[in-house]
């Protein structure tokens, strides 16, 4: 099992009602992720949000330069963010979740776009359809064990 | 793989000082204790950590964002 607890986030402002009076951060399920290339080539990104409502795994577009990937054919898909249209390529690479002592790693068809998106989005496809995953809201921590689809490596 | 030692020096970036690199990618120090480049245009990252004597391989890739609330993955449609 790999555990992770929330990320915080200042709040630049009041904070809202539906969190205590005083508060001056958000906790949110943001998990260290990195993503691999076709050649070895990695990124790491601290904060990825483990998102069950998310239906795809999404990374920002400059990704697949950085990494080489290969884009598959234009599916014709695409998102909305904030009521504006981006493109939504897909290309295979590599996801890896790690805790410092165990290493998971697996294939994945991920998705990419040019849409301002605060932090990559880890989904359904390409990761938590591999994962089973328990959100223990009062103690801030996301646990995740491997399923029986789970495709890659543990270390 | 982001260590204890990351989460809390990255932590002690202050909102304020954070708040200056509002709508841009950030590339932190695996430590979490400088901030080696920033960049609205994350396809500029790499340039900008290799001139600042880091390799891009070896930074914590975060944006800065001052959105309160945030519904992941429900914003997109």
């Amino acid at each position: 099992m790999l555990q992770f607890p929330f990320q915080d986030e200042p709040l630049s402002g009041p904070p809202p009602p539906s969190i205590p009076a005083g508060a001056k951060v958000r906790w949110r399920p943001l998990i260290p992720v990195t993503i691999i290339g076709p050649s070895g080539k990695l990124r790491f990104f601290p904060r990825a949000l483990l998102d069950p409502g998310a239906d795809d795994t999404v990374f920002p577009l400059a990704v697949v330069g950085m990494l080489g990937l290969a884009l598959r054919p234009d599916s014709g898909h695409g998102l909305r963010w904030r009521g504006q249209s981006f493109s939504l390529r897909f290309a295979d690479c590599l996801l890896e979740l790690s805790d410092g002592q165990q290493i998971w790693r697996w294939p994945a068809v991920v998705g990419f776009s040019p849409a301002p998106i605060r932090y990559p989005i880890l989904g359904l496809a390409g990761c938590l359809q591999f994962l089973d995953a328990r959100y223990r809201g009062e103690d801030r921590i996301v646990e995740l064990e491997l399923n029986r689809s789970y495709p890659g490596t543990t270390v | 793989m982001m260590t204890q030692e990351y989460r809390e020096n990255r932590a002690r970036f202050s909102e304020a000082e954070l708040a200056k690199y509002r709508g841009q990618w950030v590339a932190f120090s695996l430590d979490g204790r400088n901030i080696v480049a920033s960049s609205a245009d994350l396809e500029k990252m790499d340039e900008l950590v290799t001139a600042a004597g880091e390799d891009p391989e070896r930074v914590a890739l975060e944006r800065i964002d001052g959105d309160d609330c945030f519904l992941g993955g429900a914003e997109l449609h």
